[in-house]
C-alpha cells in the first residue's frame, strides 16, 4: 500500500449516480430483511383470504338465514276472513287457508306463534334499501281481545296487531270506522313490519274504492294505480362497507414502511453506523433521500401486492359485486394505484422524520404507536357514510387519501379534488422529508445523551424544553383537548351559557397550562423559561395593543384577497359556530365573555402554542422559522376543533394570526407582549357587533356578511395604527440586538 | 499484518521540514448553553498532530475528549476556534476535512445485511472514490486484515473478531490521512486489543497522522509518541512522555495523570459514622 497522503480521491461519482448508489444500499439492506419480507408477502398473501372466508361466512350466511319474523295478530272486533283478505289481497301468490277460531288464552301461554295452526308468510312488497325487513308471519288462527294484544305487543311476543276502531254511534255520517296498526316504538322490527301491514291496508282500501268506482261507473281512473317500479342505476347506493377497502389498503401500505423506516433510521444508531454516516463527506439530506427511496419502494411494494392481493380476494369471494358498484376496472385500479403510491411517499417521510428522533429500535416503535392510532381516526371518519371529499377534506391529509379511494372505488371521484389531492399529498411528503433531514442525525438527536448528562450535573433546572417532554406533551393534549371540548356540552346544559363558558375557560387553563406545567415539572425545567415568559421592552406593550386592536382587519382583507372571501362567509354561515355566538351574544354579559373568551385564551394559548410548544420545537429543529411555522400550524388546527365538530373554514384566519402572534414572539423574546395582542384581538371581535354603532356614527359602515371590503376610511386608521406598533416592536427588537440581549 | 506488535520507540517522528501538521487545533472553544450559563464542554484546546505520529488524547470520562474528536469530525460545529486537517479548514471546507478523517470507535458496528465487500463500496461511494479504485482497494485491505474467507458472506452471521477486522478495514477505505480513533479497545479481549495495536503500528507505518483517544493510560503508553491531558475542557499538559516526566517529576503516566485531578477525600476520610450495634 503507498502511503496516499492527502491524496484526494476525484469526485467522480456525479450527485444523481451517487444518490442511486446510496438508495440501492439501502433497498439491498432493507429487503434482505427477513422481517421486511415477511410484511411484505406474507401478510397480504395470508391476511386477506383468510379476512375473505370468514367474512363471506358471516356476513353472507347470518343476512341469508336470519331473515327476522314478525308475528301479526288481529282484533276480535275484526272477522279474521276479512283481515286476511285485506292483508293478502295484493298479493296473489299467497293462498290462505281456511280456518277460523277465537283463542284468546292461549296466544300468551303458546309464546307466540303456534306452528302447527295455520297462519300465513307474506312476502315483503316494498324491499327496503339496505335495511333488513322483517317477513310478516300472520297469525290466522284466532283472534284476540285488544287488552291481550296490547300485552302481548309491550312483552314483546307480538310485533304487530290490527286492530279495528269502530265510528261512535253519535259520529257524523263522514267519520268512518278505523282500523288501527299496533307496533311497539323503538322496535326496528314492528316497527318495519307495521309500516309494511298499514302499506298493505292503504292497497286494500284502494282497490276497494277502486272497484267501487268502477262499478259505479263515474271516473274509476280517479283512483290510479301506484306502483313502485326499481330502475337499474349507474350510481349504486354506497355499501357501508365501500370506504374498509381503501382504509384497509392504506393501513397495510403503512405497515409495509414501519419496519424498514426504524430499520434505516433508529437502526443506523443502534447498529452504531449512524457516526460513520455523519462523519462521511455526504450531506445528510442526500443520506436521507437515500433511505426514503427505499422505504418508498417497500411501501409501493407492499401497496401493490396488497392491492393484487384484494382484488384477487374480492372477485373470488364474489366481494366486488357488494364493495365495487363499477366493478374492477383497468383505469380505476391505475388510479388507485397512482393513489397509492402519493400516499406511500407521504407515509415513508412521516416517517422518517418520526424514526429519526429515536435512538434504538424500541423507542422508535414506541413513537410509531401513537401515530398509528392517530392515522386510524381519520381513517374511521372516512368510513361514516356520509362524508364526501370537498376542496378542505382534500388537503387533510391521510382523510384525502382515504375518502378519495372510496369514491375512486365507486366511481365517482372528482377529478380535481384527485389532483388537488394528489399535489397536496406530494407537498406534505416533500415538506416532511426536509423535516427528516434536519433531524435525522442532528446534533440534537446525535448527542442529546451527552447535553442531558452534561446538564443533569449540578441538580439545576434545565432552561430549554426537551423534545420527549415537549411531544409527550404534544400527544396526550390533543386528543384530550378534542375529548374535553366534546365533553362540555355533557357536563354543563348547553343552555346555561355562562356555565358553558366558565367551564371552556375551565378546559383551556387545565389542558394549555396545567398538563404542561405538570410535564414540565416532571421534567425538572424551569417554568419561567419553559414558558418563555421573559422579560420584554416596555415598548412591546404598547405595540401589541396597536396590533391587536387592527389585526382583524389584516386578516380579513387578507382572506378577501386571497380569493377566500367564501370563507369569511363559510365562518358566517357554520351552524355550530352560528349557534354558539347566538347562545353568547344573546344571554351573558361582556365582562363574562371577554374573561372567558379573550383573557383566558390568551394566556393560555400564548404561554402554551408560543411558549411551551414553541421553545421545545426549538430544542429539536434547527433556525427560527420552523419553530414559528409548525407552533403556528397546531395552533390553527387547534382551532378548527369546536364544540367537538370540526370547523376547517377556521383554518386560514387562525394560521395568520398565528403567524403574528409568532412573529411578535420571536421579536420581543416574550409571551406576554403576545398574550396582550391575543386578548385585544379577541377582546375587539367580540365587542365588534356593540361597536357597530358607535362606528356607524363615525361614518364606518360595517359589511362584512356580504365579502365588502371594510371601508377605506377604517383600513387607513387601521394601517396606521399597525404600522406604528410594527414600528415600535422593530425598534425593541433592534435596541435588544444592539445590547446584546437576545 | 505485517507491523509487529512491538511497543514503538517514544521517539518523536516530528521531522521539521515536514513542516505541516496534518492535524492543526487552535483554540478550539465548545460551549453548551445550561440553566446555569455556558458549559464549557472544551476549553481552549491547541494540538498539533504530524503525518507519522500517533498523539494520545487522555483524560478521565467527560474531560472533553470525544467533544474534541466529533468538532474534528465535523460532526459538531465548535464555538469558536479552528480545526485544520489535512490544510483544509474545516469550517470552510468541511466536505474536504471529511474525506480526509477516519473514524474508529469500539461503538461503531457494521450493517448486518450487507457483505464485507458492499459496506467498503458503500463507504467508497460515500466517500466519492472512483469505482476502479475502490474494488483495487477492497481487495488489497481484504488481503492485509485476511478478510479473504468471508468478503462476500452477510455480517450478521461473523464472529466478533471477524466484524473488528471490517471494521477497522473500512475505515481505510478512502485512504484518510488522518484516523482518529475514540476508545478503540473498549470492551474488547486480547486478541481484539493486539489488533488495535497492530492496526496503530500499521497506520503509523503508513504515516498517518492517528490520535488516540482513551482513557487507559498503559495503552497509550505502550502505543503513542506524544500525550495531550485533558481536563476539564482544557488541555493541561502535552509532550513525550520524557517531557512530562521532566516537567512534573513523576515517572508514570498515572501519576502524572493523576496529579491533574482535584485532591478527593480518601475514602477512608468519607466513611460515614455508622451508630454502634447493641446500643440502645
Amino acid at each position: 500500500m503507498n502511503s496516499g497522503h492527502y491524496r484526494r480521491p476525484e469526485a467522480a461519482t456525479s450527485a444523481f449516480r451517487r444518490l442511486t448508489r446510496l438508495a440501492l444500499k439501502e433497498c439491498r439492506e432493507s429487503l434482505r430483511d427477513r422481517r421486511t419480507l415477511a410484511t411484505l408477502l406474507l401478510m397480504p398473501l395470508i391476511v386477506y383470504p383468510l379476512l375473505g372466508m370468514v367474512v363471506q361466512r358471516f356476513a353472507f350466511s347470518s343476512v341469508s338465514a336470519a331473515v327476522p319474523e314478525a308475528v301479526v295478530v288481529i282484533h276480535d272486533r275484526l272477522v279474521l276472513d276479512d283481515a286476511r283478505v285485506m292483508l293478502a289481497a295484493i298479493d296473489e301468490t299467497v293462498t290462505v287457508p281456511e280456518q277460523n277460531s277465537t283463542g284468546n288464552d292461549e296466544l300468551l301461554a303458546s309464546g307466540g306463534v303456534n306452528p302447527a295452526l295455520p297462519q300465513i308468510d307474506l312476502p315483503l312488497l316494498k324491499p327496503g334499501a339496505g335495511q333488513v325487513r322483517p317477513l310478516l308471519r300472520v297469525n290466522l288462527e284466532a283472534t284476540y281481545a285488544l287488552e291481550l294484544i296490547e300485552r302481548g305487543l309491550r312483552e314483546g311476543v307480538v310485533d304487530v296487531g290490527v286492530a279495528l276502531r269502530p265510528r261512535p254511534a253519535d259520529a257524523p255520517q263522514d267519520v268512518t270506522n278505523t282500523i288501527e296498526v299496533l307496533f311497539r316504538t323503538g322496535d326496528p322490527i314492528s316497527e318495519a313490519a307495521a309500516e309494511e301491514v298499514a302499506f298493505r291496508l292503504r292497497e286494500h282500501r284502494d282497490a276497494a274504492i277502486r272497484s267501487f268506482l268502477n262499478r259505479m261507473q263515474i271516473g274509476g281512473d280517479a283512483m290510479v294505480k301506484v306502483r313502485q317500479q326499481g330502475l337499474q342505476s349507474a350510481r349504486k347506493s354506497e355499501s357501508p362497507l365501500a370506504a374498509f377497502v381503501p382504509l384497509m389498503l392504506v393501513l397495510m401500505t403503512m405497515t409495509g414502511a414501519v419496519y424498514p423506516a426504524i430499520d434505516l433510521t433508529a437502526g443506523e444508531r443502534e447498529r452504531g453506523t449512524l457516526e460513520l454516516l455523519m462523519a462521511a463527506p455526504v450531506s445528510r439530506r442526500q443520506l436521507l433521500t437515500g433511505k426514503f427511496c427505499a422505504v418508498f419502494l417497500v411501501a409501493v411494494m407492499t401497496a401493490v401486492i396488497n392491492l393484487t392481493a384484494m382484488m384477487v380476494t374480492l372477485a373470488a369471494t364474489g366481494f366486488d359485486r357488494v364493495l365495487l358498484p363499477q366493478g374492477i376496472g383497468v383505469q380505476m385500479l391505475l388510479q388507485v394505484l397512482l393513489l397509492l403510491i402519493v400516499f406511500a411517499s407521504f407515509f415513508s417521510s412521516v416517517l422518517l422524520s418520526i424514526t429519526s428522533f429515536a435512538r434504538s429500535f424500541r423507542e422508535a416503535q414506541a413513537w410509531l404507536i401513537p401515530l398509528m392510532l392517530v392515522s386510524l381516526a381519520p381513517g374511521i371518519l372516512s368510513l361514516m357514510p356520509g362524508v364526501r371529499l370537498t376542496a378542505w377534506l382534500s388537503l387533510l391529509p391521510l382523510v384525502n387519501i382515504v375518502l378519495l379511494g372510496r369514491e375512486l372505488f365507486q366511481g365517482i371521484a372528482p377529478t380535481g379534488l384527485f389532483l388537488l389531492t394528489l399535489v397536496a399529498t406530494a407537498g406534505y411528503s416533500a415538506a416532511a422529508l426536509r423535516l427528516a433531514a434536519g433531524i435525522f442525525g442532528s446534533d440534537a438527536v446525535l448527542f442529546a445523551a451527552d447535553r442531558r448528562e452534561q446538564q443533569r450535573a449540578p441538580a439545576q433546572l434545565l432552561d430549554f424544553v426537551p423534545q420527549r417532554i415537549m411531544l409527550g406533551t404534544l400527544l396526550a393534549l390533543l386528543p384530550l383537548f378534542a375529548l374535553l371540548a366534546g365533553l362540555r356540552g355533557r357536563l354543563i346544559a348547553p343552555e346555561n351559557t355562562s356555565g358553558q363558558l366558565l367551564l371552556s375557560a375551565a378546559v383551556l387553563l387545565g389542558v394549555f397550562v396545567l398538563l404542561p406545567m405538570v410535564a414540565l415539572r416532571l421534567g425538572r425545567v424551569n417554568m419561567a423559561t419553559g414558558f418563555q415568559l421573559s422579560r420584554f421592552r416596555p415598548a412591546a406593550v404598547p405595540a401589541a395593543l396597536l396590533l391587536g386592536c387592527t389585526a382583524w382587519t389584516a386578516v380579513y382583507e387578507l382572506l378577501l384577497l386571497a380569493g377566500s372571501g367564501d370563507t369569511v362567509q363559510k365562518i358566517m354561515d357554520n351552524p355550530v359556530l352560528r349557534q354558539m355566538v347566538d347562545r353568547l351574544t344573546s344571554n351573558t354579559s361582556l365582562p363574562l365573555q371577554l374573561l372567558c373568551l379573550a383573557v383566558a385564551p390568551a394566556i393560555c394559548e400564548e404561554l402554551f402554542f408560543r411558549g411551551f410548544l414553541w421553545n421545545g420545537l426549538q430544542s429539536m429543529l434547527p433556525g427560527k422559522f420552523r419553530p414559528l411555522l409548525i407552533s403556528t400550524a397546531v395552533f390553527a388546527a387547534a382551532h378548527v376543533v369546536t364544540d367537538a365538530s370540526l370547523t376547517v373554514e377556521r383554518l386560514p384566519g387562525t394560521f395568520m394570526l398565528g403567524l403574528l402572534l409568532g412573529l411578535l414572539r420571536l421579536q420581543t423574546s416574550s409571551v406576554v407582549p403576545g398574550m396582550l395582542l391575543h386578548f385585544c384581538n379577541n377582546a375587539v371581535l367580540l365587542s365588534l357587533e356593540r361597536l357597530a354603532p358607535a362606528m356607524r356614527a363615525a361614518g364606518i359602515a360595517l359589511d362584512v356578511r356580504n365579502q365588502q371590503h371594510l371601508p377605506g376610511r377604517l383600513l387607513v386608521i387601521a394601517a396606521v395604527v399597525a404600522a406604528t406598533g410594527t414600528l415600535l416592536v422593530v425598534f425593541a427588537a433592534a435596541k435588544d440586538r444592539r445590547e446584546g440581549r437576545v | 499484518m505485517s507491523a509487529s506488535p512491538e511497543p514503538p520507540a517514544v521517539a518523536v517522528i516530528r521531522p521539521a521540514s515536514a513542516g505541516q501538521a496534518a492535524v492543526d487545533v487552535r483554540d478550539l472553544v465548545k460551549e453548551f448553553a445550561t440553566a446555569t450559563g455556558t458549559l464549557l464542554a472544551v476549553n481552549g484546546v491547541s494540538m498539533q498532530v504530524y503525518p507519522g505520529e500517533v498523539y494520545g488524547l487522555l483524560g478521565a470520562n467527560g474531560a472533553g475528549k470525544t467533544t474534541t474528536l466529533r468538532m474534528m469530525l465535523g460532526l459538531q460545529r465548535p464555538t469558536s476556534g479552528t480545526v485544520r486537517i489535512a490544510g483544509f479548514d474545516a469550517a470552510a471546507d468541511p466536505i474536504e476535512v471529511k474525506r480526509s478523517v477516519s473514524l474508529v470507535s469500539s461503538s461503531s458496528g457494521l450493517y448486518q445485511w450487507l457483505t464485507p465487500r458492499e459496506i467498503m463500496l458503500y463507504l467508497a461511494d460515500l466517500y466519492g472514490v472512483p469505482d476502479d479504485q475502490a474494488a483495487a482497494r477492497a481487495e488489497m485491505l481484504a488481503d492485509l486484515f485476511d478478510l479473504r474467507g468471508f468478503m462476500d458472506r452477510r455480517c450478521a452471521g461473523m464472529s466478533t473478531g471477524q466484524q473488528q477486522r471490517v471494521n477497522l478495514a473500512r475505515s481505510l477505505m478512502h485512504d484518510p490521512p488522518v484516523v482518529l480513533m475514540d476508545e478503540p479497545t473498549r470492551g474488547l479481549d486480547i486478541v481484539g486489543s493486539r489488533r488495535i495495536f497492530e492496526y496503530t503500528a500499521h497506520l503509523r507505518q503508513q504515516g498517518k497522522a492517528v490520535i488516540f483517544c482513551t482513557h487507559r493510560l498503559d495503552e497509550a503508553q505502550r502505543l503513542c509518541c506524544r500525550f495531550g491531558l485533558m481536563f476539564r475542557g482544557q488541555l493541561k499538559l502535552e509532550g513525550t512522555l520524557a517531557e512530562l516526566q521532566r516537567q512534573t517529576g513523576r515517572e508514570h503516566l498515572t501519576d502524572v495523570f493523576l496529579d491533574l485531578m482535584p485532591p478527593e477525600n480518601s475514602l477512608a476520610e468519607r466513611q460515614p459514622v455508622l451508630p454502634e450495634s447493641g446500643q440502645p
